[in-house]
């Protein structure tokens, strides 16, 4: 995780390369511009290719992901819906698409289907993030849903016992809108919209608990060694530690060994708390199989799996 | 048939009392079935609400409470005509 431009998707692609000589490796770019595929010089797509034995990678179709995550909402809401033919359910459907945090959510989605689908295949699955901005969106997104959860399924308690204590008055009612007939169910179990919230606190709830394991889940950021970059990172440092994320070594990456970059790796290692691991500007652009091999030398890959002991 | 209507008399009263004595708790639920419901959508609109793929999902089952808050929406200039309806026969 960084910046736009410091080098995470290079750094992701030799940390996954060189793990992938011992474990099962799964690369994924989840960066709505993708880089992956030019890294390793061959094009990818959103089905996992492989690269080399024991490595494969993946580009997430972003656009796709969203309309996937949207069709399964539109065939329930046309169930439900469909007979007020004047409202036009695609049409809201399309402006639904574009609403905050649906970009977030579907991101959020498809993680946990990657890691759900990958289980058994990969013994490590690294995440390539977008910059720092949309992924501290995407990471805070299980704490803010089960926030929100709680509140909603609350609220739900007042309306279900409201409307019991008026079913044993005057008798079970319904509900009729346009001729049609809608139960209101006034126990959780027989409640749709409780049950649902329920479902999703329980789904959120394991991402969560999968995010906060430092047995499973660490992160990895990337700056470069100049003062803009540490104090980025030592804002989504402090983004994650209040999210209780695991946070591995940090990686400095292009450095030549001015003098203020050393200043600012000097600084880092005062502020940021976390060992420094520093990656040369190279002089030639990392770009294929033998670059990204001659760059994962500056990483020591092992002690970025979860779990590790990360010291200086 | 004067029985008859003697006990229709009693069941309408009946029925009256009963309606009367949950008018004040429909009138809550009503309130909170929009709160919920405005909650839930509000976020379209610009309204400080949950992330919108709670909304989403729950969307499909709100029909009753989209119902309340719509009819909230339309009779939003007479709120005291709403709640003096409450204490008036």
């Amino acid at each position: 995780m960084g910046k736009g431009g410091v080098g995470k998707t290079t750094c992701a692609a030799a940390i996954a390369l060189s793990l992938s000589r011992e474990h099962r490796t799964l690369i994924v770019s989840l960066d709505p511009a993708h880089n992956l595929g030019d890294v390793f010089g061959t094009p990818l797509s959103g089905k996992a290719k492989e690269l080399r034995t024991g490595l494969h990678a993946l580009e997430v179709d972003m656009e796709q992901a969203i309309k996937d995550y949207l069709k399964e909402s539109a065939g329930k809401l046309k169930d439900m819906y469909g007979y007020l033919k004047a409202i036009n359910i695609e049409g809201y459907l399309d402006t639904i698409r574009l609403s905050p945090g649906i970009e977030e959510y579907a991101t959020l989605e498809e993680m946990e289907k990657i890691i759900s689908e990958g289980e058994g295949r990969y013994e490590v699955i690294v995440f390539d993030t977008p910059p720092t901005g949309l992924t501290l969106r995407v990471l805070a997104l299980p704490e803010i849903s089960l926030i929100w959860g709680r509140r909603l399924i609350k609220l739900r308690k007042e309306i279900l016992s409201r409307r019991l204590a008026i079913e044993k008055i005057q008798g079970e009612k319904k509900f009729v809108l346009d001729g049609k007939e809608f139960e209101l169910p006034s126990r959780a179990e027989k409640d749709a919209v409780m049950q649902e919230l329920l479902s999703y606190m329980e789904e959120v709830g394991r991402v969560k608990k999968l995010q906060t394991d430092p047995e499973r889940s660490v992160v990895m950021p990337v700056m470069n060694p100049d003062s803009l970059s540490l104090f980025e990172t030592r804002r989504a440092l402090n983004t994650l530690k209040s999210l209780s994320m695991p946070i591995g070594n940090i990686v400095v990456n292009k450095f030549s060994g001015k003098k203020e970059e050393v200043e600012a790796i000097t600084r880092a290692e005062t502020e940021l708390g976390r060992p420094i691991r520093k990656v040369p500007l190279l002089e030639e652009e990392p770009v294929g199989f033998p670059a990204i091999e001659s760059l994962s030398g500056y990483l020591r890959a092992e002690e970025w799996l979860p779990g590790k002991k990360n010291d200086a | 048939m004067r029985l008859q209507s003697v006990w229709d008399l009693l069941k309408g009263f009946g029925s009256g009392l009963r309606y009367q004595s949950t008018e004040y708790v429909e009138y809550e639920l009503r309130e909170i079935e929009n709160i919920f419901s405005l909650l839930l959508v509000g976020s379209f609109i610009g309204i400080p609400s949950p992330p919108s793929n709670i909304s989403i999902r729950v969307l499909p089952y709100l029909a009753r409470e989209m119902y309340v808050m719509g009819r909230k929406a339309r009779d939003m200039d007479d709120i005291s005509g709403e709640v003096f309806g409450l204490f008036i026969d």
